[in-house]
């Protein structure tokens, strides 16, 4: 129960995938902070403390990173390969959550370094069910490295 | 050909002429001298009996010494006309008588002589004694001219020589004659022969005349002619023949010299047999060899042949490709002597490769070409299906997320039929959704290459029931009824086939009814057939072909829901594994589906 002052961030360009996963994760009952970046070069900025970003009281680092693949500018993968080359990011958690179920998509996040991929469930309440057993499994038994 | 004094015929003719004539003088010759001997002892016979006889009447007279009878005795004598002189002399040896009266003494003998008989001069002269009681009392003289004698013979001779002429004669005859009976049948022969070497035709045969040695000699060469023929006959079929082929078949010597040169030869390389003949041939043919000509002649010389392809030049000049087939033919004591050679001409069908690889090469290009092109599609349409995947789905979750959410934060406000028309959007979107993947599905199931391996069927049915609550009791029951063998497989392609099957099995259901699925597999012509036979509503048989096409649903979405692609996809899939699927139902029968599948033979794993 100590994680909940752990930040979430949620790299999606969709607002309407923005807005239901805010909700999913509401009906969770998933009180951590939530951060929201649109595409890849933010996310970038975000984890790199670029600009704005710098101010990490408002912009904290997060422990989790949601990540989408198809993003504009820069993509999904290229966000993950950067983060797994950044020595202050390395034990932080990326969970690819895409649309694409394609092999080659899994395959190569894996090989990136993602820590979980999961597909975009198609309805509302399989929404609602992922972000309860994201909350049970990452929030509460998963060992977040200390700092 | 002048006409023949032919020699033997001369010969011949002169071997028996000359025969017949010497014969023939022989005969003459002893007939002569026979008959002048024989002509002498009868003239000494006849003469000495005609001396007894006037000996006897003389006898008289001179006992009585009359001597004008003695003389009228011996005047007898007249009736001989050869007798040229006669006298008989007394006792003392003085002449008596004589005869004729008129001769004179100096042609008498003065003295008597000893009896006896002596030819002289031309004259056979006797003495005999005149006898008288046994006793001598006188000598008679009897002289004979020869002339007669001479006359005679003279006839005999005469006669003889006309005879022997006649003879002769006779003989050239029948020489001539004769000698035609022996030479005809060698001339016959010679002149057989003389054909057959001066036209080459063995059909002539030598007229056989005689049944001896002669007739057996015209035998034996008509037999031999005979023989030269059929071997003529033979070698012109056998040389027909090799003429008929269309390869030029050529014989050289060891010094390249051609000895032999067919018409296919003739043909391919445009030299007539009578120019090519002699000739050195790779000269002839400037020959262009495929490695030097020592190397060819080492292994025409341990092997006894050789092949190859080589370019030689036409009459009119034009190179050609031929390919070549080298005999060496050895004589018997095993030295190399000619070698046979076929030749073949390939020039067209070099060309025809030349052609073909340029074609070929082209091909490749275009092939290439279109491959990439194909690639170029390929990925374009990997990168439509990819956002399909990702842009298409991502307004179906915001429709259904949104009215989930416009539901439960609005729902208090709403009616019941604003209520309604929410869940028809969250439904339609949901069905939107499902299309989208199943589509999805059985493109990546149609394309790209795919490794088989091993699959355990039952570890996977139960991973699949596993996975899927609708499979499970209370909502189904799921019987796997034996051992299912492991077959070859995809697995992500088996899971969709199975869970599609499975998935229609607890779908097409009657109301009310628990579905039942059973499955088992068994060894079918070498492969695995898995059965799912179901106790759901079944199929007609007139739909059996049509449920496996895509949108091929044969029921009303309304009542059972699918997108109408699970078992094209199932179907697609199963061709992908070289597999087959198949499907045995009637109405209310249940449905039994099979999988027909590739046996792991040799299981490494």
């Amino acid at each position: 129960m100590t994680t909940t002052n752990r930040a979430l961030l949620l790299v999606e360009d969709n607002e309407d995938d923005v807005f239901l996963m805010k909700r999913a994760l509401k009906s969770a009952r998933i009180v951590n902070p939530l951060l929201v970046v649109e595409d890849g070069q933010e996310a970038l900025d975000y984890l790199g403390g670029a600009g704005k970003f710098a101010d990490r009281d408002q912009y904290p680092l997060p422990a989790v990173v949601f990540l989408d693949l198809k993003l504009p500018f820069i993509s999904g993968h290229e966000v993950l390969a950067w983060i797994r080359r950044q020595k202050q990011l390395e034990s932080t958690v990326v969970i690819v959550l895409t649309s694409s179920n394609e092999a080659s998509d899994l395959s190569r996040c894996y090989a990136l370094g993602a820590n979980s991929y999961l597909v975009k469930p198609p309805t509302p309440e399989q929404l609602d069910d992922l972000a309860k057993a994201f909350k049970w499994y990452w929030l509460e038994y998963h060992q977040f490295e200390i700092n | 050909m002048p006409e023949p004094q032919h020699s033997i015929q001369k010969r011949v003719r002169a071997v028996i002429f000359s025969a017949s004539a010497i014969v023939l003088l022989v005969t003459a010759v002893a007939f002569v001298t026979f008959e002048a001997v024989n002509f002498r002892a009868q003239l000494v016979r006849s003469l000495s009996t005609l001396a007894t006889v006037v000996a006897d009447n003389s006898a008289a007279p001179l006992a009585f010494d009359n001597p004008e009878v003695a003389e009228e005795i011996l005047a007898a004598l007249r009736g001989e006309p050869d007798i040229v002189a006669a006298a008989v002399y007394d006792r003392e040896g003085n002449l008596f008588a004589k005869y004729p009266r008129t001769l004179g003494y100096d042609r008498l003998p003065q003295r008597p002589e000893p009896e006896g008989d002596e030819f002289r001069a031309g004259e056979l002269v006797i003495f005999k004694s005149v006898l008288q009681e046994q006793k001598p009392i006188g000598t008679l003289y009897l002289q004979l001219s020869l002339g007669g004698l001479y006359q005679q013979l003279w006839l005999s001779a005469i006669i003889v020589i006309a005879v022997l002429l006649g003879s002769l004669a006779l003989a050239f005859v029948l020489s001539s004659f004769l000698q035609k009976r022996i030479t005809e049948p060698v001339l016959a022969l010679t002149q057989a022969a003389e054909m057959v070497s001066r036209e080459g035709d063995y059909s002539v045969r030598a007229f056989k005349s005689t049944e001896d040695e002669l007739g057996s000699l015209t035998d034996a060469f008509n037999r031999m002619l005979s023989e030269t023929q059929e071997n003529q006959q033979r070698l012109a079929e056998q040389a027909r023949l090799l003429d008929l082929s269309t390869d030029a078949i050529i014989v050289r010597d060891m010094d390249d010299k051609i000895i032999y040169w067919n018409r296919g030869a003739e043909e391919i390389y445009g030299w007539t047999r009578s120019e090519a003949m002699g000739k050195a041939k790779h000269e002839l043919l400037q020959t262009e060899f495929p490695e030097s000509q020592e190397q060819i002649l080492v292994k025409l010389l341990r092997e006894n042949r050789w092949a190859g392809d080589l370019v030689q030049t036409r009459r009119d000049g034009t190179r050609i490709h031929v390919s070549t087939r080298w005999v060496l033919d050895r004589d018997a004591e095993g030295v190399p002597a000619r070698v046979l050679i076929t030749d073949n001409d390939i020039t067209l069908r070099k060309q025809a490769e030349e052609l073909m690889k340029s074609e070929a090469k082209r091909l490749d290009a275009l092939v290439e070409q279109r491959t990439a092109r194909l690639q170029d599609t390929i990925g374009e349409l990997e990168a439509f299906s990819y956002s399909v995947s990702h842009d298409m789905r991502a307004p179906l979750r915001a429709m259904q997320g949104y009215a989930k959410a416009l539901l439960s934060d609005y729902g208090a406000r709403l009616d019941g039929e604003a209520k309604h028309y929410l869940d028809r959007i969250f439904r339609a979107a949901n069905r939107l959704d499902l299309l989208v993947q199943d589509v999805l599905a059985y493109s990546r199931v149609a394309k790209g290459e795919i490794d088989l391996r091993p699959i355990d069927l039952e570890r996977l049915i139960e991973d699949i029931i596993s996975a899927h609550p609708e499979f499970q009791a209370p909502k189904a029951r799921i019987l796997v009824e034996t051992r299912l063998h492991r077959v070859l497989g995809h697995e992500a392609y088996l899971t969709q086939c199975i869970t599609n099957l499975l998935g229609n099995a607890v779908k097409f259901i009657a109301p009310g009814l628990e579905p039942e699925v059973r499955i088992r597999s068994e060894r079918v012509n070498g492969q695995i057939r898995v059965t799912f036979a179901d106790n759901g509503i079944g199929i007609d048989p007139s739909h059996h072909e049509r449920i496996f096409q895509i949108f091929g649903q044969v029921y009303p979405e309304k009542k059972y829901g699918g997108t109408g692609i699970g078992l094209a996809i199932v179907r697609k899939a199963v061709q992908r594994m070289n597999g087959e699927v198949g499907v045995q139902s009637g109405m209310d029968k249940g449905s039994r589906f099979w999988l027909i599948l590739n046996e792991v033979k040799h299981d490494n794993d």
